[in-house]
C-alpha cells in the first residue's frame, strides 16, 4: 500500500496561484505556455520541421495534465494545433499531429496516476521506473505514429524517410517527457527548501563542472566522431548531484545538461555532415532520457535514504526523551509516593504500638490491614523502581564471576532472615559471564528470593544453582524443592505485572520475575521456567559467553 | 549551653522527623536533638550560616542525619560547605535519603560523608533503622572534640 500524501501537501506553490485561475483561463494559459515551447523548439528541429531532440512540450502536457487532471486536454489540442499549424502543413495534419501530442499526454497520465503514484513518482526508484516505461517510452509512440502518418497522410513528409522520422520523432518525445516533466512536478511539490551559503557554492560549482564537461563532450572543443564516446564523462557530475543534492536539484541539473547537449550539438552540427548530424539527433534523446532516469532514480535512493535517516533520528530523540521522563518518573515513584505511603504505613504502627491497648479486637484487625496494604504498596513500588532502573544502569559489560554473584545475593537474601541455615544453599562452578554485575545480581537476588519464598514450609529446603557452557551461550539454572507452578502457566510467569493468583508470585509484587526477564533479555539472553507442579521449579536463563581477551 | 552529645536532624520530611524523633526518643539514650527543616537552617546551626553564631549552637555534635533531597541548599551543598570549613570537617555525617542509586551513595562519601542509610519505610517499630543508627553513634562511635569556637570563627563568616 502506498500512502499518497493529502492534496493539501502539495502545491503550495506558483501553481497554487495557477490553480486559482478560472477554468476558461487556465486553459488559454496552458495552451499559450504549450505554444511558446513548441515554437521554441522547432527551432531546433532540422531534420524535420515537426520533430526535435527533446520535445519540451511532451514534458509540459504531461505535467500539466498531471497536475490539473486530464479535463485540461483542450488546452493540449488547442497548443499543439496551433503550433503545427503555424510551422507546416494543413489544418488537416496540424489536428493529426495535435491530436497524437493530446492522446500521449491523456495516457501518460493515466498510466503515471494508476501505476506510478501520481504526483510522487520521483519519490520512489520503482516509480520512477514505471513512469519511464509508461509515460516515457509507451505512450510517447502515440504521439509519433500518429503525427508521423498525419503528415505522411498529408504528404508532407516523403514516404522514403517515414523510419528516420518517426524515431526522430519518438526518441524527442521520450527525451521531452524525461527530461523535462520530472523536473516540473518536482518544482511543484510544495516544498519549500533553502540552500545554505555552503551548498549555493557548491551548486554554483557543479554548474561550471557542468559546463565544463558539457562543452568537452558536446561542444566545440574536441572532434566530432569523440563526443558520443566521451558522453560517459557526464556521469560524473550527474552523481554528483544525485548524492549533494535533492531531486530536484537533480533533475535541474539533468535540465541544463540537456540545454547544453542540444544547443552545443546543433550549433556544432551545422558544420558537419548532415547524416552525422541526424545520427547525433537521435542518439541525444537516448542518451538524455538514459541520464535522467538513473539520476532521479539514484536522486530519489538518496532523498529516501536521508528522510529514513530522519526518521531514525527523530524516533531516536524521542526514544531519548521517553526514557528520560520514565526515570523522571521512577524517581517521582520511588520518591514522592513511597514516603507518603511509608509514613502512612508508620503511623498505623505507632497507633497499633501506643493505642493498640484501647481499640476493639475489629480495630487493632482494621490496623494490621492497613500496615499490609501499605507494605504492598511500597514493595510494588520498590520492585516498579527496579523495573525502571534496569534501563537506566545501561549496556556496561564486563567479566562477572556467576558463582560469586549467585553467592553474594543469597546471603544478601539470608542477612535478614531468623534461621539462615534452614535452607540448603548450594552453587555449583558456573561459567563466567559478559554483563552488568549489578543487573546480573539483582536476577540471583530474585530468583533466589522467589525460591526462599516458594520453599518455605518444608521440611528440608534445598536450593541450588547450576551452570553449563554450551555453544553459543552459558546456562544457568536455579532449582527449589519447593511448591512449583501450574506447569501451564510456565510462560506467563515472566510477564510483568501479571500474578498467578495461585501459585507463584501471588504474595510478591509480580514484577521479580519479569525484572529478571529483562535483564536477561537485554544481555541477550533467554528465560524459562519449568515445574511439574508438585515437586519444586526450575528457573533457567542464558547469557552470551563471555568473549575470548575481554 | 547543652553538655548532652548533640544528633542534628536535617530533613524537610514531617513524617520522617516525627518517626526519626519518636525512635530515638524510645532509644531512651541521654541526647540533646535538634532539627533543621532545611539547608540554611542546618548550616546556621553548624555555625555556617551567613550570619553570625546564634546562640546555643550546640558546641558538640555527636551525628548529623543528613537528608539529601531538600528544595534550595540541598544536602550535597550541606556536606560541601561542612568539608570546606574545618571546624565542621570532623563532625560524622550520615546522609539518610529515600535514595538507593549508586550515584548518589558514590557522590556523598566522595563529600566526605561517614555513612549513608536508605530510609526504610517498612520497619518494625517505625524508624529503627535511625535508632540503630543513633546508637551506634552516640554511644560506640568516638567523635574528635570540636575545637573551640573562636570569636567570631573566620571560616563562619563570608
Amino acid at each position: 500500500m502506498r500512502s499518497e500524501r493529502p492534496p493539501s501537501a502539495r502545491g503550495q506553490s506558483a501553481l497554487w496561484h495557477v490553480r486559482a485561475l478560472p477554468w476558461p483561463a487556465l486553459l488559454l494559459l496552458l495552451a499559450g505556455v504549450y505554444f511558446a515551447a513548441g515554437k521554441l523548439c522547432l527551432r531546433l528541429a532540422l531534420v524535420n520541421p515537426s520533430a526535435t531532440p527533446v520535445w519540451v512540450p511532451t514534458g509540459i502536457a504531461l505535467a500539466s495534465l498531471l497536475w490539473f487532471g486530464s479535463s485540461a486536454w483542450p488546452a493540449i489540442l488547442a497548443g499543439a494545433f496551433l503550433v503545427n499549424v503555424t510551422t507546416a502543413g494543413t489544418v488537416a495534419t496540424s489536428l493529426g499531429v495535435a491530436a497524437g501530442n493530446t492522446l500521449e499526454a491523456v495516457a501518460g497520465a493515466y498510466l503515471v496516476k494508476r501505476f506510478a503514484n501520481g504526483m510522487g513518482a520521483f519519490e520512489r526508484a520503482p516509480d520512477i521506473f514505471k513512469f519511464a516505461l509508461l509515460a516515457g517510452i509507451l505512450s510517447t509512440t502515440l504521439s509519433a505514429t500518429i503525427g508521423v502518418a498525419s503528415l505522411a497522410l498529408g504528404g508532407v513528409i516523403p514516404r522514403a524517410g517515414l523510419g528516420l522520422a518517426w524515431l526522430t520523432w519518438w526518441l524527442g518525445d521520450v527525451g521531452g517527457c524525461l527530461v523535462v516533466a520530472p523536473l516540473l512536478i518536482l518544482w511543484t511539490d510544495g516544498s519549500t527548501r533553502r540552500w545554505t551559503r555552503a551548498q549555493a557554492l557548491e551548486a554554483i560549482a557543479l554548474l561550471l563542472c557542468m559546463v565544463a564537461v558539457g562543452q568537452l563532450v558536446f561542444g566545440y572543443a574536441l572532434p566530432w566522431r569523440l563526443r558520443f564516446p566521451l558522453t560517459f564523462l557526464c556521469i560524473p557530475p550527474l552523481i554528483w548531484v544525485a548524492f549533494r543534492f535533492d531531486p530536484r536539484t537533480a533533475a535541474t541539473a539533468v535540465l541544463v545538461l540537456a540545454s547544453l547537449a542540444v544547443a552545443w550539438t546543433v550549433g556544432v552540427g551545422r558544420t558537419v555532415e548532415k547524416t552525422l548530424l541526424n545520427e547525433a539527433l537521435v542518439m541525444l534523446p537516448v542518451f538524455l532520457g538514459v541520464s535522467a532516469v538513473t539520476t532521479l532514480t539514484l536522486s530519489a535512493l538518496v532523498a529516501e535514504q536521508r528522510r529514513r535517516e530522519e526518521t531514525i533520528r527523530s524516533t531516536s530523540e524521542r526514544l531519548h526523551e521517553a526514557m528520560t521522563e520514565l526515570e523522571a518518573f521512577g524517581h517521582s515513584i520511588s520518591h514522592d509516593l513511597r514516603s507518603p505511603i511509608g509514613a502512612m504505613l508508620n503511623y498505623a504502627t505507632i497507633i497499633e504500638q501506643d493505642y493498640g491497648g484501647r481499640l476493639e479486637g475489629e480495630g487493632v484487625r482494621l490496623l494490621g490491614r492497613i500496615r499490609a496494604s501499605g507494605e504492598a504498596a511500597v514493595q510494588l513500588l520498590d520492585q516498579l523502581v527496579r523495573f525502571v532502573w534496569v534501563e537506566r544502569e545501561g549496556d556496561q559489560r564486563e567479566h562477572v564471576d556467576m558463582s560469586a554473584l549467585a553467592r553474594e545475593a543469597f546471603a544478601e537474601l539470608m542477612v535478614g532472615s531468623e534461621n539462615p541455615d534452614q535452607v540448603e544453599f548450594h552453587v555449583s562452578e558456573l561459567p563466567a559471564a559478559n554483563g552488568s554485575p549489578a543487573l546480573l545480581l539483582r536476577v540471583f537476588r530474585n530468583l533466589l528470593s522467589n525460591s526462599v519464598k516458594y520453599t518455605r514450609g518444608r521440611e528440608d529446603r534445598r536450593i541450588s544453582v547450576t551452570g553449563i557452557a554450551s555453544g553459543p551461550e552459558n546456562t544457568y539454572v536455579v532449582t527449589d524443592n519447593g511448591s512449583g507452578f501450574d506447569p501451564q502457566l510456565a510462560g506467563l510467569l515472566y510477564e510483568p505485572f501479571r500474578r498467578l493468583g495461585t501459585a507463584r508470585d501471588s504474595e510478591g509484587s509480580g514484577l521479580g520475575l519479569a525484572i529478571v526477564a529483562k535483564i536477561v533479555r537485554r544481555h541477550g539472553g533467554r528465560v524459562w521456567a519449568e515445574s511439574d507442579g508438585v515437586s519444586g521449579a526450575r528457573f533457567c536463563f542464558t547469557l552470551p559467553p563471555e568473549r575470548n581477551g575481554t | 549551653m547543652s553538655l548532652l552529645p548533640t544528633i542534628l536532624l536535617v530533613d524537610d520530611d514531617d513524617d520522617y522527623l516525627f518517626v526519626a524523633l519518636r525512635a530515638i526518643e524510645r532509644t531512651g539514650l541521654r541526647t540533646d536533638v535538634r532539627v533543621a527543616r532545611s539547608g540554611p537552617e542546618a548550616l546556621t546551626l553548624l555555625g555556617l550560616g551567613s550570619g553570625l553564631p546564634v546562640a546555643g549552637a550546640p558546641s558538640r555534635i555527636a551525628v548529623v542525619m543528613l537528608d539529601l533531597r531538600m528544595p534550595g541548599v540541598d544536602g550535597l551543598e550541606v556536606l560541601r560547605r561542612m568539608q570546606g570549613c574545618s571546624r565542621t570537617r570532623s563532625i560524622p555525617v550520615v546522609v539518610v535519603s529515600s535514595s538507593d542509586r549508586p550515584d548518589d551513595v558514590r557522590q556523598c562519601y566522595e563529600l566526605g560523608a561517614n555513612s549513608y542509610v536508605v530510609k526504610r519505610y517498612v520497619a518494625h517499630p517505625p524508624g529503627a533503622y535511625v535508632a540503630e543508627t543513633v546508637r551506634y553513634w552516640v554511644q560506640l562511635n568516638e567523635t574528635p572534640r570540636l575545637p573551640p569556637e573562636r570569636e567570631p570563627s573566620p571560616e563562619s563568616v563570608r
